[in-house]
């Protein structure tokens, strides 16, 4: 009995010493930890918006995507015609730009004329997702007939109309509706089938909303630190001088 | 009952008493350490605290008055950075009028997306830092702006940029100064630093 009566007490003290060590830990770790402010981390975010104001204004973002080729796996880096963050981030920053659907495949000789109603099967580069998506495509129009000149996309057997937005000398056009059936991968095969009057060269084409297509300046973001992130929407030429569309570029900075 | 025995029972008794005797002796013995045992942690426990508490009161104090001068800091770079200011030609009225804080709600350093024109920096300038406070209703924090040019080298200065203080908050921003009257805006990095 004695023996028991000891041991309760023994356990008595120990839970109630237990308690208040728990509480001081906590009171300390969460009075350490507020005092990493977010009130800095919003001014990290803001020094990332800037930087991509600072290359729009100078017409980085634009000019980037006229020196994209399709074999490049990374927005160029370089000072001229690329994105060099550390022009603008002070010493100390590292900062990621994402462009969204930068990649584009180019159709040399694609052309659609009285001999050629519809052209060969081109392979769309790889997509990561694929699904329902929309399909871009910019072509010149060499002979127009009709008030409304267009052409068409074929996937799979089926024809997807498209609409355009023409600026200098060329047109962007956008189909009506998302091409269904893209799988993941490189198996995509596409043709461009004419109106059956007008005649347009093909430039490019590319898929859009697929992560396959962004392209990003070569630098990894760290997995363990505050990561601010933004975008910012702006307007792109191809390397002719043809609108390509609105493009969204997307940003990860952080302090090195 | 014979005598004997009566001897017999009053030895045993007297043991038995003696044992209760030891037995509470113990008990009391025990009672009381535990009692010292526990006065012992509970002063432990109350000096610690206190002496927790004091320094997280000290921290808490300073937390909050650090972050009342960041929050300031952010605000009217906020403004500065984001707005043309209220009216939007404040710089003509201060450099043609000699308007002052009475004609001007509120101070914005821009024309479009970041660019710093001239004539709005020598306006502030003309404004003084006392105006712009009140303006800013910056209480008793001072103001200070700082821009320099791509190379790190200041380009201007406006109030307290500089010198000793409790606390300082240094928000840089890119922005395009128009660094002469009708130039070209060029990149360059603009700090609002407010202190007390």
């Amino acid at each position: 009995m004695k023996f028991k009566k000891g041991i309760i007490f023994s356990l008595d003290g120990a839970i109630a010493v237990t308690v208040v060590l728990i509480m001081l830990i906590n009171t300390t770790y969460y009075f350490t930890t507020t005092s990493k402010e977010s009130l800095s981390q919003t001014q990290i975010i803001k020094r990332g918006y800037d930087v991509l104001a600072m290359f729009d204004y100078f017409e980085q973002l634009d000019n980037v995507m006229r020196v994209i080729t399709p074999s490049d796996d990374f927005v160029p880096n370089t000072t001229i015609n690329g994105l060099n963050v550390s022009n603008y981030l002070p010493n100390g920053y590292e900062m990621t730009v994402f462009l969204d659907d930068a990649r584009k495949t180019a159709c040399g000789g694609c052309v659609l004329d009285s001999a050629n109603a519809i052209t060969a099967l081109f392979n769309i580069e790889g997509l990561n997702e694929g699904g329902n998506l929309y399909f871009q495509v910019n072509a010149q129009l060499t002979a127009q007939t009709t008030t409304n000149p267009s052409f068409s996309v074929r996937h799979n057997g089926i024809d997807y109309a498209l609409t355009g937005v023409c600026l200098t000398g060329a047109c962007t056009y956008t189909t009506t509706s998302p091409i269904t059936g893209l799988i993941s991968g490189s198996g995509n095969q596409i043709q461009f089938v004419r109106d059956g009057s007008n005649d347009f060269t093909i430039n490019w084409f590319r898929v859009l909303d697929d992560s396959g297509y962004t392209l990003s300046t070569a630098t990894t973001a760290p997995d363990d630190r505050f990561i601010g992130t933004g975008e910012r929407w702006y307007a792109a030429f191809d390397s002719n001088g043809h609108f390509e569309g609105l493009h969204r570029a997307r940003f990860s900075v952080w302090i090195a | 009952m014979a005598h004997k025995d009566l001897a017999v029972l009053d030895r045993a008794l007297d043991n038995i008493l003696m044992m209760l005797r030891k037995i509470n002796g113990k008990r009391g013995q025990a009672a009381v350490t535990d009692l010292f045992v526990a006065i012992g942690i509970f002063i432990i426990l109350v000096t610690i605290t206190t002496v927790l508490w004091n320094l997280y009161n000290i921290r808490l104090t300073n937390r909050v008055d650090y972050d009342g001068l960041a929050i300031k800091t952010f605000q009217t770079s906020d403004l500065l950075l984001q707005t043309t200011g209220n009216t939007d030609n404040w710089d003509y009225l201060v450099l043609q009028e000699a308007a002052g804080s009475n004609e001007i709600n509120y101070i914005g350093l821009v024309n479009g997306e970041l660019k710093v024109p001239y004539n709005k920096t020598l306006a502030l300038i003309q404004l003084n830092e006392t105006e712009i406070k009140k303006i800013f209703h910056a209480g008793q924090y001072r103001i200070g702006i700082r821009i320099r040019n791509e190379n790190g080298t200041d380009i201007y200065n406006f109030g307290k940029v500089s010198g000793t203080s409790k606390y300082a908050v240094n928000l840089a921003r890119n922005v395009l100064y128009q660094r002469t009257p009708g130039g070209t805006f060029d990149p360059s990095t603009l700090e609002v630093i407010m202190s007390i």
